[in-house]
């Protein structure tokens, strides 16, 4: 970029220069307010509680914010041996564009815009005939996305509960609970008119509600069995009620550009979908058995019937037990040395079932058929009639402790938790009709350790040092899956370079990918040209999960002062930077620097024979800059997820008593949290490795364009009244 | 006294709640359709359509980017596409895997069907199950011509998962053996039955006119024998052609089997060129343009299909500036050698180089009449030349091709096995001496009938065959017979790449798109050193789901390379 005119994208002229942070002021900074009411009111036997909470988020892009709004009422009373419960909670909430990621999110037009533009010229995001105006024809323009396509939703959920209890003795009571969860969400999404891929435009709009109703009692029974022995008894019921409805309407193809409306679309899709039920009814009891405080054993059964499970299997009973030893009851060397130490273990099995319609195959109606044509297809998943519920039993031993007067305590636990018969869509060749078959398959275990050790080294007068240290550590096998399946894909790249899948014999989460095809001596096979050639088979490159984490945490407490400090640790496991090799092929990175200048020869052989026969020769093909860097194999994305960081760090002053004047304020404290604040140390270059985190198996261990991290710094007002 | 009552009732009113009859009533799907609301017919429809016109997603990536671009018609690396020419000649895992996924994906549909009509099912019906067996014919060929070995035998046997991939030739004999029973169940019978039982209009191939598809079937086999003739090991292609040519075979205009096009149907139903074309501004990230090949056969021969298959190029006038050696030493030493590649390539459709001037060292002019000349763009380009390949040097599909949808008109049919494609392949085996008969009279009516499908009128046509040198083949060498029966039947299947890919590698016609390319600094040689390709290569999710029978179909094919020949190849 030698800063001389040169036509410019919008069909300017312009000096041909870097804009240095453009993509940096592409971001704004972010801000959150939670503004908090509560009242109470009562007297001895009843009470009233109500609050309010309005939590406003403006995130890190143009245009896009959070809003919720929480009401809270909740009301008791006690008449002589009844008493009556009941809570009511209104949550509202609104959000506009939640950022997409992936390949085609927002960010695939931030990061990926050639070095020289400037933002504020995408601004001006459409052209006259509607289509993008962007840097080339098929690129998107992160400003349409904000303000000219739609992400909107909603979401009104409402959950209450009312309950009574009796207290027929002081041991023996019991009580009846009814209570409902109610959501309902709108989701909202346009791509406007001359919109980069749609370019006729297309909408989709939805509504789903989805409700949960519980019904349960309980009865309550606890009594000393003489002065040693204390029992207590619980045996109750529930019935679970849940509904889905859903509706939406898709629509392509404007008539009038600018409307995204079910008038102006060409192409109509209405979807209704009726009421879905699932019931599924519980019984259940437990005995808890005490001696002297010192031994604690605990027997549960429970049974559930669930209308999604054939009628052989849909009634299932899963048990557990533990007991607890207290030793320093027990033993006088413990008793002598700890304040406590308590040893237990623990067995327990939980059942699990499915969704509604998981049992038999039926056809599927097309809306659209061909030329208007009555169609039906079969569904591509074969169901199972014979589905059984899911198992999972846990194992779990562990000893706890506190010693010096509870200056020193800790807990430590081993567990194995092996789960099997789940309920899985299992990918089979398409050579049998189907893509998937509906199956109880496999066994997974995990097996791991978790301690925790912490301690007050110091305390002085007006000075307090509290330290404590978490470890954990999992390990997870797929020890089998269905009969002659050995692996199960979560996901998959765009280019089929990656994928990230559960191996037989292997663990959840391997990401495996393509590495440059070798020749028996190791070195790189290169085409005729000089580019490097992947080899066809991929190999296991990493795993997402990691070895362990461990967490420090520090609070420094000097009279009304308290520091807390608390540092993450995150060692091992692995992910593939899809941006970093996005970026690299775009040449946007700094990465792609090397070699712009002045071509590679690349240190490797090309195949001069045929494949069945090859005679390799060292290669003398320069490739330039560009090709060689898109023509780099997963292999050299993969990264390691090790990061230690400071996580978080407050600062909280409370006013002491004698500053506080009256009784009308009880109490008063200011302070200052940040979190996320900077590495300690961390592998990958350019991203938090945390950008890729997800509960969902489905999603982890790739990055793709994902929102970054943010580091954020707050201050608390705190007054109790 | 009284709230243990009440709580007491409420524990029973639970307890009654908890039973379990509702359970099978409320696990019922509303939506979906059982059987006894079901017919046959509605059946047939999806996998008609699904196998020759998709959605978009596999109809760009296997149909357009490989088929489309392999059969050497179709050249992407303009300067205004997203991809050079090399692309699909570098394996592209992705795209390869959308292809291989639909392709082996696609059985579950047909299977559907044919489960449904055969002995014991839910619709039994013997003549319905006939179409169903000639369908899995025109679908197995197709799976196998491109990517060779696949899982044939043990395939929708849902006892087993994992099944073995067999040899091509035993599929191809598996195809003409299940064509042979279809013909043997149709008989003469007309149609499959009365009222639902007939597939009327659902039936988008015939119209349920059996006898349509019986001559489907036998030109069908036809096709596959003339395929097979002469691979290493082939016992069968002889007796095949044969009973092929004493039988009916698609014959006159109302016989091509042709798949209508929904032009209203969204692309994620079922897409057209169109909607490739027009997805991705005006003229499209994908406005691919029309090979010098074929353009150059169409206008040097004189064809009237010419003008129904393209549009002449857009012209204009451009300049291109050499790079400076500092920035691009690849693009300064080689600039003059790719203009004059550009030069000679037009030259030939212009006749003459008065549209190329130079600049001395520095840059090139190129002035090309407006819309007055049919070029055609070599194909294999590689991303060096790509910014000089202007897209309005060449010729563009005819609008035929690429209408777009919900515009009033009609996109062209694809091709399923038409007339004309029976009376060249009946030419083809009296050449090769399999049949007795007037391979001339058979050569000039297949060049009719495909003519007609383009709305050609008989005069011109006759003009063609009188005055043409490719309107007949009389007292030529078989070689020079074979040669232009092979080009006439791959211009016949202009818009089917998939045939037309398989002539160029059974025939090796014509030469220029089967010798390759060999120079890197115009060409992009792609992962196969710059053969022409032979075969794609296997989805990954066959690596994943069925390895080690995969392996052993590696083992006996060769390499897993997109330069392995397939059985009837070699």
């Amino acid at each position: 970029m030698d800063g001389q005119n040169r036509l410019y994208w919008n069909g300017e002229t312009k000096p041909f220069s870097p804009q240095p942070d453009n993509v940096k002021d592409f971001f704004r900074t972010g801000h959150s307010y939670i503004n908090t009411i509560a009242l109470d009111a009562g007297n001895e036997n009843s009470s009233v509680r109500f609050s309010y909470t309005n939590n406003n988020v403006n995130g890190l892009l143009e245009n896009s914010y959070l809003r919720k709004n929480n009401f809270n009422l909740r009301g008791s009373t006690k008449m002589g041996k009844l008493s009556l419960d009941a809570k009511v909670t209104y949550f509202l909430q609104e959000a506009n564009n939640r950022a997409t990621q992936g390949t085609e999110g927002i960010l695939a037009y931030v990061y990926g815009a050639p070095r020289n533009t400037d933002f504020e010229d995408l601004r001006d995001y459409q052209n006259t005939d509607y289509s993008v105006n962007s840097w080339s024809s098929s690129s998107g323009n992160p400003y349409w996305i904000l303000y000219n396509d739609r992400r909107y939703d909603t979401r009104n959920r409402i959950q209450g509960f009312a309950k009574a209890q009796y207290e027929f003795t002081d041991w023996l009571s019991a009580f009846v609970r009814i209570g409902t969860d109610r959501v309902s969400q709108r989701i909202e999404t346009v791509d406007n008119y001359g919109h980069w891929f749609f370019a006729t435009g297309r909408f989709n709009y939805s509504d789903r509600t989805v409700t949960e109703t519980n019904a349960d009692f309980l009865l309550m029974l606890n009594k000393d069995l003489g002065s040693d022995i204390n029992l207590s008894v619980n045996l109750g019921g529930n019935s679970r009620y849940n509904t889905y409805i859903y509706q939406s309407v898709y629509g392509e193809d404007f008539k009038i550009p600018t409307k995204p409306t079910t008038e102006s679309a060409q192409i109509l899709k209405p979807y209704y979908r009726p009421l879905q039920e699932k019931k599924v009814h519980s019984l259940y009891g437990n005995a808890s058995i005490s001696y002297k405080n010192m031994i604690y054993l605990d027997i549960s059964g429970r049974n559930d019937w669930s209308s999604t499970l054939p009628e052989d299997n849909w009634s299932y009973f899963y048990p557990s037990v533990s007991l607890s030893l207290l030793l320093d009851q027990m033993i006088p060397f413990f008793g002598n040395n700890f304040d406590l130490f308590k040893v237990r273990g623990s067995w327990a099995q939980v059942g699990n079932d499915t969704s509604p319609y998981q049992l038999e195959d039926s056809y599927i109606l097309q809306q659209e058929g061909y030329l208007g044509l009555t169609t039906l297809s079969r569904p591509s998943v074969k169901m199972n009639p014979e589905l059984k519920p899911e198992t999972t039993t846990s194992n779990e031993i562990g000893i706890e402790f506190s010693m010096f007067n509870h200056r020193l305590f800790g807990d430590f636990s081993y567990y194995k938790i092996e789960s099997k018969d789940l309920i899985m869509d299992v990918p089979v060749p398409a050579s049998t009709g189907y893509d998937k078959f509906r199956e109880n398959v496999g066994l997974m275990v995990n097996e791991g350790a978790e301690f925790m050790i912490g301690g007050t080294p110091v305390i002085s007068n007006d000075f307090r040092w509290e330290v404590s240290f978490n470890f954990s550590k999992n390990n997870n096998r797929l020890v089998e899956l269905a009969e002659d399946i050995d692996n199960f894909i979560f996901s998959t790249t765009n280019s089929g370079n990656v994928v990230v899948q559960a191996t037989v014999g292997g663990q959840f989460g391997e990401i495996w990918g393509t590495v440059y095809e070798r020749d028996p001596n190791g070195k790189i096979v290169v085409d005729a040209t000089g580019r490097p050639i992947a080899a066809s088979e991929k190999q296991l490159l990493g795993n997402y999960q990691p070895d362990w984490l461990a967490g420090l945490k520090n609070t420094l407490s000097y009279k009304n002062l308290s520091l807390d400090f608390l540092i993450d640790f995150r060692i091992g496991g692995q992910l593939y930077s899809g941006t970093d090799a996005a970026m690299d092929a775009l040449g946007v990175s700094k990465r792609s620097l090397q070699y712009r200048e002045n071509d590679v020869t690349i240190d490797g052989v090309v195949n001069t024979g045929t494949s069945e026969n090859p005679v390799y020769e060292t290669n003398t093909n320069a490739i330039t800059g560009q090709e060689y860097w898109q023509n780099r194999v997963a292999a050299d994305y993969i990264y390691d997820q090790t990061n230690i960081r400071l996580r978080e760090v407050s600062l909280i002053y409370s006013l002491p008593k004698s500053v506080i004047k009256g009784n009308f304020i009880q109490s008063v404290s200011i302070g200052f949290i940040a979190r996320n604040l900077f590495f300690i140390m961390k592998d990958i270059e350019n991203f938090d490795p945390e950008s890729s985190y997800s509960t969902s198996n489905f999603a982890q261990g790739m990055l793709y364009y994902n929102m970054p991290t943010t580091r954020s710094f707050g201050f608390n007002l705190n007054i109790k009244f | 006294m009284k709230k243990i009552t009440i709580l007491l009732g409420l524990i029973i009113v639970f307890g009654l709640s908890s039973c379990t009859d509702d359970f099978t009533k409320i696990n019922k799907d509303p939506n979906a359709v059982t059987k006894e609301e079901a017919s046959a017919r509605y059946f047939i429809t999806n996998p008609q359509f699904n196998l020759y016109a998709p959605n978009r997603y596999p109809y760009w990536r296997a149909h357009l980017i490989h088929m489309d671009r392999y059969s050497g018609q179709v050249c992407f690396g303009n300067h205004q596409i997203w991809w050079s020419d090399e692309l699909g000649y570098s394996y592209h895992s992705g795209y390869t895997d959308a292809t291989w996924d639909w392709l082996a994906g696609y059985l579950g549909q047909l299977d559907n069907f044919m489960r449904l009509t055969d002995k014991g099912g839910d619709f039994e019906n013997e003549l319905m199950y006939a179409t169903g067996l000639i369908m899995k014919g025109l679908y197995f060929q197709m799976y196998t011509d491109v990517f060779g070995d696949i899982p044939y035998s043990q395939a929708a046997d849902p006892d087993i998962t994992l099944p073995k991939f067999d040899a091509q030739k035993d599929i191809y004999k598996g195809i003409i053996a299940d064509l042979d029973k279809a013909m043997q169940i149709i008989g003469d019978n007309e149609r499959t039955g009365d009222g639902v039982n007939d597939l009327g209009e659902n039936d988008l191939y015939c119209n349920g006119d059996l006898q349509k598809w019986k001559r489907l079937a036998n030109s069908l086999k036809l096709r596959i024998a003339l395929r097979a003739h002469g691979a290493t090991g082939d016992d069968f292609s002889s007796t095949a052609i044969q009973e092929a040519l004493s039988n009916p075979l698609l014959s006159g205009e109302s016989d091509n089997v042709l798949l209508i096009k929904d032009e209203e149907i969204s692309q994620w139903g079922s897409a057209c060129y169109g909607d490739v074309w027009y997805c991705c501004g005006p003229d499209g990230g994908s406005g691919w343009r029309l090979s010098k090949t074929l353009i150059d056969y169409l206008r040097d021969n004189n064809d009237p299909r010419l003008e129904k298959y393209a549009q002449p190029a857009e012209g204009g006038t451009f300049v291109f500036t050499r790079p400076d050696a500092a920035d691009n030493q690849d693009g300064y030493d080689n600039f003059f050698d790719r203009m004059h590649f550009l030069r000679d390539a037009i030259a030939d459709a212009i006749g003459n180089t008065n549209f190329y001037t130079e600049y001395g060292q520095d840059s090139v002019k190129f002035d090309i009449p407006a819309n007055t000349y049919y070029i055609g763009q070599p194909t294999r380009l590689n991303a060096d030349i790509k910014t000089y390949v202007r897209a309005e040097f060449w010729s563009k599909p005819s609008e035929w091709v690429y209408q777009q949808k919900n515009q009033g008109k009609k996109p062209f049919p694809e091709l399923i096995l038409t007339s004309g494609e029976a009376s060249l392949l009946k030419a083809e085996a009296i050449v090769l001496g399999q049949a007795s008969g007037d391979a001339n009279a058979a050569y000039q009516e297949g060049i009719r009938q495909e003519m007609k499908l383009w709305g050609v009128d008989d005069a011109a046509i006759d003009n063609y065959l009188a005055t043409s040198s490719w309107g007949n083949i009389t007292g030529l060498s078989q070689d020079q017979q074979m040669e232009r029966i092979a080009v006439q039947r791959w211009i016949g299947k202009y818009t089917d790449g998939f045939e037309a890919w398989a002539i160029v590698r059974k025939t090796g016609y014509p030469t220029e798109l089967s010798q390759g390319v060999n120079d890197p600094i115009i060409f992009g040689l792609g992962d196969i050193n710059g053969d022409y390709p032979t075969r794609m290569r296997y989805g990954s999710s066959a690596y994943n789901t069925n390895g080690s029978n995969l392996q052993e179909a590696i083992n006996r094919q060769g390499s897993d390379v997109q330069n392995t020949k397939l059985w009837w190849q070699k």
